[in-house]
């Protein structure tokens, strides 16, 4: 029972009393929360602002071998990575990667939440299996990968199973395309989809049950394609949106596969290992490499803006239905529940 | 033990705070992972750095050097994991490090002062030095750095193969891929130039009658009609399938060679001992000269002592590293072959040494004398993506090789003249 609407058991009822806004505050915590706070404050700046705002300073000079540069050279730092070729051929890379890894993983985690999530029994066992990967190193799964899996050697994994059905070993997996292509999204997707299927099967669980029953009720047959159409991909709307952009961010961050997989091969190159090659390589570039650090994180901006803009967050049926995700139908209205509509009933 | 009662929020805070201000403090003392008392002698204290060597022994054998020294004491950093970063920081902020090896003598540090200019202690002894030695330690006329071992690299060759097949070591590299061609078999490739095929393109550059850089050191000289001819060459050995790839590991590491996976390698000198126990029948061979302008080459890789720029002893420590790789010289026979196989940069040690006398120690050693090339210093990796990209466009893409060294050729002047 709140102050406002107590009762005193006398003749007088009490006036009732202020009611507090904002945050309650406790008092006497100060000095704790100062004690646990700023550690994390300290970290913060030292490994995080201050870094950001150094680069920012570094990528205007010319800083080769040296974080305190005197050489001053404003956007030339910038104006460099518009007629890189390299620079380009890096995004270029990540394109490929992205247009390769990002719908094969959404396809994959989407497909696998929905298989465990019909499962009558062992759903915890199967979503542990699926998930377990994710704990792997990616240094360790390269390692893997190119000694075990896809070396080019006649015994190699890969190449065995090839044998068995009677297809021709392939030698150069790692130094051939398109072939380098499947070990590079064969080890990220084994890696991440146990991870954005959890996400799937939280989305899921989160959908009502009647819905499903309702939609049985009009004619949809339950498991059918036309179900999960209809009723499951616009319910996981909000869930997609978000692995969809969780997934452009990683891809745009790759780096671990191609660094230890394919080294230096400018084919295989995304931005990152360009721009690790320069600023921290023998090169030591960073000047340049901030500048790189800057250019990148400003795509990675944009990028992730225009794919809220294209799919967006929100869950609101209202307005004009937008981006690649527009064919899907609308989601059902949930009954309202207010006061008004159960005096009715 | 404490009560419920007893255990407040203001004893939590307590034993947080202190668990706080020991972590602060552990932070405080944490060491640098390899640090060994040298013992040594009275006098300064020097801070020495070596990356880990693979071979067993080496790093005794370093405290061993350091605790000979009378005239300082000398601790040695046995610095594991990446050392070219480590060492920049150290470098950088003056993490203690007074003497130190490195492989890669970078321009801008030595104009930044990050180094020691040695020429006064080299300068006089220069002509005992292997020539090609000084190259990667020299930018103009100053030189920085003490040559401490040399791997040449160069073809490892199965000789009963050879032998059976009538064929003689190759002298150009069309012998060679005539060679590689006639030892392919279902169950061996004749060659392998590493995963990538690019392990022996560097050599390449000099056997192809070019140099990385020219005289001047303000353009690059890569660019030969033989180095193209000789890209070309590969090409037509990948498409001929008498390349072998994707073996479990790379060139640098000889166990796809020993395993009989090819019978000619690219490989490198530290690799002679490990092959000579497994198999009797080895034999070397330097890079073929490529087209009609290339010379047989031997390219050889460098370590090399330096001094800090910003240490506070550089008198000692230069003092330290005259005495450890000029003036003494048991040791530095000692540490290039007593743990694995290396050639001494100081050619009467090289002359001297009993594994050099005579078979493949002879050869390598011969080759080290008379062929060696290195790469200048001025080779910064803005100069070398274009020319590496080329070469993977080649090899891997099956792109002109001509019109790709043209184009990296345009790329590294570029990068030279910004």
């Amino acid at each position: 029972m709140s102050a406002s609407t107590r009762v005193r058991t006398t003749t007088t009822v009490s006036a009732p009393a202020p009611e507090r806004s904002g945050p309650t505050r406790i008092k006497g915590n100060g000095l704790a929360f100062w004690l646990f706070f700023t550690p994390f404050l300290v970290g913060l700046c030292v490994f995080t602002i201050l870094p950001l705002l150094w680069g920012g300073a570094l990528s205007l000079f010319e800083a080769r071998g040296t974080v305190l540069p005197t050489k001053f050279v404003g956007l030339e730092n910038f104006r460099g990575f518009l007629v890189d070729t390299a620079f380009l051929q890096s995004l270029r890379t990540f394109i490929i990667f992205a247009l390769f890894i990002v719908p094969v993983t959404m396809a994959s985690s989407l497909g696998l939440a929905v298989l465990i999530n019909g499962l009558p029994r062992f759903q915890a066992f199967y979503r542990s299996v699926f998930f377990l990967p994710t704990a792997c190193s990616y240094v360790v799964a390269c390692v893997v990968w190119r000694l075990s899996l896809f070396n080019g050697l006649e015994s190699g994994v890969v190449n065995t199973l090839l044998g068995l059905v009677g297809v021709d070993s392939v030698a150069g997996w790692l130094s051939s395309s398109p072939y380098w292509w499947i070990v590079l999204v064969s080890v990220r997707l084994w890696l991440q989809v146990g991870f954005y299927m959890l996400l799937f099967l939280a989305g899921l669980q989160a959908i009502p049950s009647q819905m499903y029953e309702a939609a049985a009720v009009d004619g949809l047959s339950p498991g059918g394609f036309r179900m999960f159409r209809m009723i499951t991909l616009p319910q996981l709307r909000t869930t997609s949106a978000a692995v969809l952009l969780l997934q452009l961010i990683a891809a745009f961050q790759a780096f671990d596969e191609f660094y230890n997989l394919t080294g230096n091969n400018p084919e295989t190159r995304p931005p990152l290992v360009y721009l690790y090659n320069i600023a921290l390589g023998p090169q030591q570039d960073f000047g340049t490499g901030s500048a790189g650090a800057l250019v990148l994180t400003a795509i990675m901006i944009i990028a992730g803006l225009l794919q809220t803009y294209l799919v967006g967050f929100d869950s609101s049926d209202d307005g004009p239905r937008r981006g690649p995700l527009r064919f899907l139908p609308r989601r059902p209205r949930r009954p309202s529940s207010s006061p008004a509509r159960e005096a009715q009933r | 033990m404490l009560g419920r009662n007893q255990f407040s929020r203001r004893t939590a805070l307590g034993l947080g705070g202190m668990t706080l201000a020991g972590a602060g403090l552990a932070a405080c003392g944490g060491n640098t992972g390899g640090l060994t008392d040298g013992g040594g002698g009275g006098g300064e204290t020097l801070s020495q750095w070596y990356h880990q060597y693979g071979e067993d022994g080496t790093k005794e054998a370093a405290t061993k050097y350091a605790e000979g020294y009378e005239d300082a004491a000398v601790s040695v950093n046995w610095v594991t994991g990446d050392y070219a970063s480590r060492l920049s920081t150290a470098l950088l902020s003056g993490g203690g490090v007074d003497v130190f090896e490195n492989n890669t003598i970078n321009v801008d540090k030595a104009e930044q002062g990050r180094y020691v200019e040695l020429t006064d202690l080299v300068e006089p002894v220069k002509d005992q030095f292997n020539k090609a030695s000084l190259g990667p330690v020299t930018i103009g006329d100053a030189i920085w750095g003490i040559p401490m071992l040399l791997d040449p690299q160069h073809f490892y060759y199965r000789k009963s193969l050879f032998e059976k097949a009538g064929i003689a070591p190759p002298e150009t590299f069309d012998d060679l891929v005539a060679a590689a061609t006639e030892l392919t078999t279902p169950d061996q490739k004749g060659l392998f130039l590493g995963n990538n095929f690019d392990a022996s393109c560097w050599a390449m550059v000099w056997a192809a009658g070019g140099t990385p850089m020219n005289e001047a050191r303000d353009a690059v000289a890569y660019n030969t009609p033989g180095y193209a001819e000789g890209l070309g060459a590969i090409q037509q050995m990948i498409a001929d399938e008498v390349l072998l790839t994707g073996a479990p590991s790379d060139w640098a590491d000889p166990a796809a060679f020993g395993a009989g996976l090819s019978a000619i390698t690219w490989g490198g000198c530290w690799a002679l001992p490990v092959l000579e126990e497994s198999l009797d029948d080895i034999g070397v061979f330097s890079h073929p000269a490529v087209g009609s302008e290339g010379k047989q080459v031997a390219f050889m890789g460098t370590w090399n002592e330096q001094v800090a720029g910003n240490s506070e002893k550089v008198d000692a420590a230069k003092a330290f590293a005259q005495w450890l790789w000029i003036d003494q010289t048991d040791s530095q026979t000692d540490w290039a072959l007593n743990y694995g196989f290396h050639i001494p940069p100081l050619t009467a040690v090289a002359d001297e040494a009993a594994a050099l006398k005579d078979g493949n120690g002879l050869e390598i050693a011969t080759m080290a004398k008379e062929i060696g090339v290195t790469g200048p210093p001025e080779w910064t990796g803005e100069i070398s993506t274009p020319h590496a990209d080329a070469i993977s466009n080649v090899l891997k893409n099956g792109a002109d090789p001509a019109e790709e060294l043209a184009a990296a050729e345009e790329a590294s002047n570029r990068a030279i003249g910004s």
